[in-house]
């Protein structure tokens, strides 16, 4: 292995908010975790929710008079795509940002890291008893939102997370060295109007 | 600026201190204790009891009602659905998580690092390979036991495993009563 290089191209004192960890946490969910599959369920549920109506409609104009069990099943197929939507979009979003909540609360780690230092290789993350060092080839994805940048070591759910506001300027020159650097591995995480915004929901300035 | 990782005082000696080579199976074995902590025991049953009353109502009234194509469909969905509720908490749930896990494992590098733990009378000292952490032992949300590890948990993320074949039995006793004394009922003993 190559020596380490030692002097810093950039060294910044960090602070991650409760809501920047919520968000942080459902983002890398949406890449990584079970949230990843949201697209797939709501064309399914599209799907599903397309041929019962088309059915129940074709039923109650052709028939007229509709039996109680068909009524029944046609709820029931309703029911089951707006849970399945509502799961997706609302519920495990939800769950994981009051888990993510009270992991805040207790992690030892998150509030404890002060300083990032970055060199040309790898990043580092120091404060009262932890030291982490993570090197950008070692990274399976760099993911970047509005407020961080968060870098996912594997699938186990780790993650680090830098606030932007944090870096200042030197935030625009990650952005671009992380994507000629990462390549393929760098996703920039979209919101689109409407989209819950689960930590403010549950920030009490932190 | 950087400040020192081992920042504790330091007059006591090291009483354990283990250094292992993680395996599949105990990783896997530390994600699920750590799931069965997390658990929610009261919500597990309210979904197998959901299940039951399903499967029954879906299995009389098939049984009981007149056979039109939506019926059977209905009735059919319903015991589907009631199954399905029924294993997902013993069955389907603890299956999708050993899998993840055991995928995890194999395509991680930094789960297969060798992990040097060090825990002192007050506080606790992981290093591996990109990480260097110390903390103090009363600070830990929790510490878990079963019959094949240690498990220490400093959040979600970071949750460290002694497994117990690098352990003899006196280490294990000192483990215990430290974790005791320390964590008092943040430290659970699983059967």
């Amino acid at each position: 292995m190559e020596p380490k290089d030692k002097t810093p191209m950039e060294e910044k004192k960090v602070h991650i908010t409760q809501r920047q960890y919520i968000n942080g946490t459902l983002d890398v969910q949406r890449r990584i975790g079970i949230l990843r599959h949201t697209p797939f369920v709501m064309v399914l549920d599209a799907i599903v929710l397309f041929f019962s109506i088309k059915w129940f409609l074709e039923l109650y104009i052709g028939i007229g008079a509709v039996s109680t069990v068909d009524y029944c099943l046609f709820c029931a197929l309703v029911f089951l795509g707006s849970f399945l939507v509502s799961m997706f979009l609302s519920q495990l979003p939800a769950r994981f940002s009051a888990r993510a909540r009270q992991d805040y609360a207790t992690n030892l780690v998150i509030k404890q890291i002060r300083f990032v230092h970055f060199y040309k290789d790898r990043f580092e993350l120091s404060g009262v008893g932890v030291n982490i060092t993570g090197y950008y080839s070692k990274m399976i994805q760099c993911l970047e939102n509005d407020e961080l940048f968060i870098f996912i070591p594997d699938r186990s759910g780790l993650s680090y997370m830098i606030p932007k506001d944090d870096l200042g300027d030197f935030a625009e020159e990650l952005h671009s060295r992380m994507q000629r650097e990462m390549g393929k591995r760098y996703h920039r995480m979209t919101s689109f109007p409407g989209r819950k915004d689960f930590g403010r929901s549950f920030d009490k300035g932190a | 600026m950087t400040e020192s990782v081992h920042d504790f005082p330091k007059e006591e000696e090291t009483c354990v201190s283990v250094s292992y080579l993680p395996e599949q199976e105990e990783y896997v074995q530390k994600v699920m204790l750590s799931s069965r902590y997390a658990s929610h025991p009261k919500l597990g049953m309210l979904l197998r009891i959901t299940g039951c009353v399903l499967f029954l109502a879906g299995l009389g009234l098939l049984l009981f009602t007149s056979r039109s194509t939506s019926g059977i469909i209905l009735f059919n969905v319903m015991m589907i659905v009631g199954i399905v509720c029924l294993v997902w908490t013993d069955m389907i749930i603890p299956m999708l998580r050993r899998n993840r896990a055991k995928a995890v494992f194999e395509k991680s590098e930094l789960q297969k690092n060798s992990v040097m733990i060090s825990i002192y009378g007050n506080r606790v000292a992981v290093q591996s390979d990109g990480l260097d952490m110390a903390f103090p032992l009363e600070s830990l949300p929790f510490v878990l036991e079963d019959d094949k590890l240690f498990l220490l948990s400093a959040g979600d993320q970071y949750q460290w495993m002694i497994p117990k074949r690098a352990l003899d039995e006196g280490q294990m006793e000192w483990l215990r009563k430290t974790f005791t004394i320390q964590c008092n009922d943040r430290y659970v003993r699983f059967a």
